[in-house]
């Protein structure tokens, strides 16, 4: 299947989004709810699944929005479409703190095996599709779940993640221990699995859990420094309204009683 | 052996990070051609190659050397190339080949029993109320069977207290000590003692709760004919305590509400709270009140009580269902066909009966 090309520029350093110019008659699909902005003369189109299929029956869209559902995204995708003349643009905006990055399919064989909830959008003609973690240990303990999503194609791809992200490349063999929950995405020909800390005290005071996620080589991985669930339970933690501590480290009379009238808004 | 090509992914020293495509063959003697478009196909022996499942889930099959300026990998990822491979390669590689299968059928094999437990386990409330649904009888009976009458009577002092609470309870005076001299021929060699109360309602009505405790609604006192009517409505609610209708009830009620909680959660409150509410409102199934309708009678029988009053009370109540449904009806559906059988085994019956030293009048007069 033949894949849109499509230039992309990425903007702004933690909370970025992604600007993508379409020439006429490409057309990008984004997760729905996740669009930003977009020029005069893109078509924006909701479909049912996630717009790979030209043609294809019922039941096979049907198939595709069930899929998109179990990995967390929403049964409809949008299709930017340049129905104009020249070249337009669309943005693309990451819904929280993190970084996006872009995947070049093709130049990793054509499939992307990501974190469940982390596609942002792609070429048109890319397929989202999932892919079950059948390894149960790796299911249950390496911070992924047992549903992750699979990005089949050779054109652009953009996947957003949390914190800021590293992109490495493990040789053949190599093997990185990483903080479950750390793993975005990852090459098919890289080994996932887990392994035990090795020690019973530092599996209970160490703070990192029983497990490490192994990533073994070959191939490239992209880790993120901060999973949204654990951005979302320290902001949890010191939420006032659901019994977090409230009060800063400031000093005590800004913090404790200055802080308590002035500081709430509501 | 053929060397049909077979598509894959090359990793090694000098070649990108994320590896590039490449075709690879088996040769004649038995070695692997690695050729990447616009390079020199590079070759393998057979003996220096390790092979092995890997990658994500175990679906590609690793074949890896040790070159001389670093390790190499060729990864064949999808299941037709993976076969194309398998069906070429030289003898001596099949075992290792196999073996790797084996090792990725063996995941697989994991995962589905896996999926097959969780799936079990996550379906074992349904499979619960599933078994309960079916064996609800036994089991309630066997719960039944637990309960002391003393306990019954602390529930019976439950539903005696959210009575009051919703109207007014006379538990003394001439109407009461009428019931209790009724109920008392109707009720020896109960395990229970009973406690017979008159509430001030106009409702054509009488229940009784667990552990003995009768009411009877003012507004049956006062439409009853006779007093062998009235003791046939007693003998009726004697024979729901005596056979424990309404304890059954709540047990089965209460199961059910606990097994649907441990699959839905905790929909409804309090559980516990307001089922001694739920006592108070309970509806008898026809069987129940058939089983009722049987055991009153032989009570009434037994004590020598005249049962054409229980009859004449239920044409009663069947005739007055056309103009406005009295409320023991709702409570306790009288149905044209439970009045026909009563109506049979009545007239199967050739005793003597003793009439009832009552001054059903006088008592009318006096209700409050």
């Amino acid at each position: 299947m033949a894949m849109d090309v499509v230039d992309y520029e990425i903007f702004g350093s933690e909370m970025q989004y992604v600007e993508v110019e379409l020439d006429p008659g490409e057309a990008a699909v984004g997760e729905a709810g996740v669009m930003m902005y977009l020029q005069e003369g893109i078509q924006m189109d909701t479909v049912f699944g996630d717009g790979s299929q030209q043609q294809g029956g019922f039941m096979g869209k049907l198939l595709g929005a069930g899929k998109r559902l179990l990995t967390g995204e929403s049964l409809f995708t949008t299709v930017f479409h340049n129905e104009g003349n020249g070249k337009r643009r669309v943005a693309f905006a990451a819904p929280y703190p993190g970084k996006i990055i872009p995947v070049h399919l093709a130049d990793i064989g054509g499939t992307l095996i990501c974190q469940k909830d982390s596609f942002l959008c792609a070429a048109k003609g890319v397929s989202l599709g999932i892919a079950f973690q059948r390894k149960l240990g790796v299911g249950l303990f390496g911070g992924e779940g047992f549903i992750m999503q699979k990005l089949e194609g050779d054109g652009m791809a953009f996947v957003h993640a949390g914190g800021t992200l590293k992109e490495l490349v493990l040789a053949p063999g190599e093997t990185l221990r990483v903080d479950t929950g750390c793993v975005v995405a990852f090459q098919p020909s890289v080994n996932f699995d887990i392994q035990f800390v090795g020690k019973i005290k530092s599996a209970v005071f160490g703070g990192e859990g029983f497990f490490y996620a192994t990533l073994t080589g070959p191939g490239k991985v992209w880790l993120q420094s901060l999973p949204l669930s654990r951005l979302a339970n320290r902001i949890i933690m010191s939420a006032p309204a659901v019994g977090g501590r409230s009060g800063d480290q400031g000093s005590l009379l800004g913090a404790g009683v200055l802080g308590g009238l002035l500081g709430s808004d509501d | 052996m053929t060397d049909r090509p077979f598509a894959g992914r090359l990793f090694g020293p000098g070649l990108p990070g994320a590896g590039m495509n490449a075709t690879g063959c088996w040769t004649e003697s038995g070695a692997l051609r690695v050729s990447t478009p616009g390079a020199q196909p590079a070759e393998f022996q057979a003996e220096a190659l390790e092979i092995a499942a890997a990658g994500f889930n175990d679906a590609g099959l690793r074949i890896s050397w040790e070159g001389p300026d670093g390790a190499g990998t060729f990864m064949v990822e999808s299941e037709v190339e993976r076969s194309a491979c398998a069906a070429s390669a030289p003898s001596g590689l099949n075992t290792r080949i196999a073996a790797a299968s084996g090792q990725r059928s063996r995941l697989e094999r994991h995962f589905r029993v896996g999926w097959l437990l969780l799936a079990l386990f996550l379906s074992l409330p349904l499979i619960g109320i599933g078994a309960f649904l079916l064996q609800a009888d036994r089991i309630t009976d066997w719960a039944v069977a637990h309960i002391s009458p003393r306990h019954e009577a602390r529930l019976g002092d439950l539903v005696l207290a959210q009575t009051r609470l919703q109207m007014k309870i006379i538990d003394r005076g001439q109407a009461v000590d009428a019931l209790s001299s009724i109920g008392s021929k109707l009720t020896s060699g109960s395990p229970h003692s009973y406690r017979w109360f008159v509430a001030d309602r106009p409702d054509l009505n009488a229940f009784a709760a667990p552990g003995g405790v009768v009411v009877v609604f003012s507004g049956l006192l006062r439409s009853a004919g006779s007093a062998e009517e009235l003791a046939g409505v007693l003998a009726h609610e004697v024979a729901h305590a005596e056979l424990r209708h309404s304890l059954r009830g709540l047990i089965k009620s209460l199961g059910l509400r606990a097994l649907v909680m441990l699959v839905i959660g905790d929909a409804s409150g309090g559980v516990f709270a307001d089922a001694a509410t739920r006592l108070t409102e309970l509806r008898f199934s026809r069987e129940a009140e058939r089983e009722a309708d049987d055991e009153g009678l032989r009570r009434l029988v037994a004590a020598r009580i005249d049962p054409h009053g229980m009859l004449r009370f239920y044409e009663k109540l069947a005739g007055e269902k056309r103009l406005a449904p009295p409320a023991i009806l709702s409570t306790h559906p009288a149905s044209g066909e439970r009045l026909t059988r009563l109506r049979r085994e009545v007239a199967g019956l050739t005793q003597t009966w003793i009439a009832l030293p009552i001054d059903l009048e006088a008592l009318q007069k006096n209700i409050p």
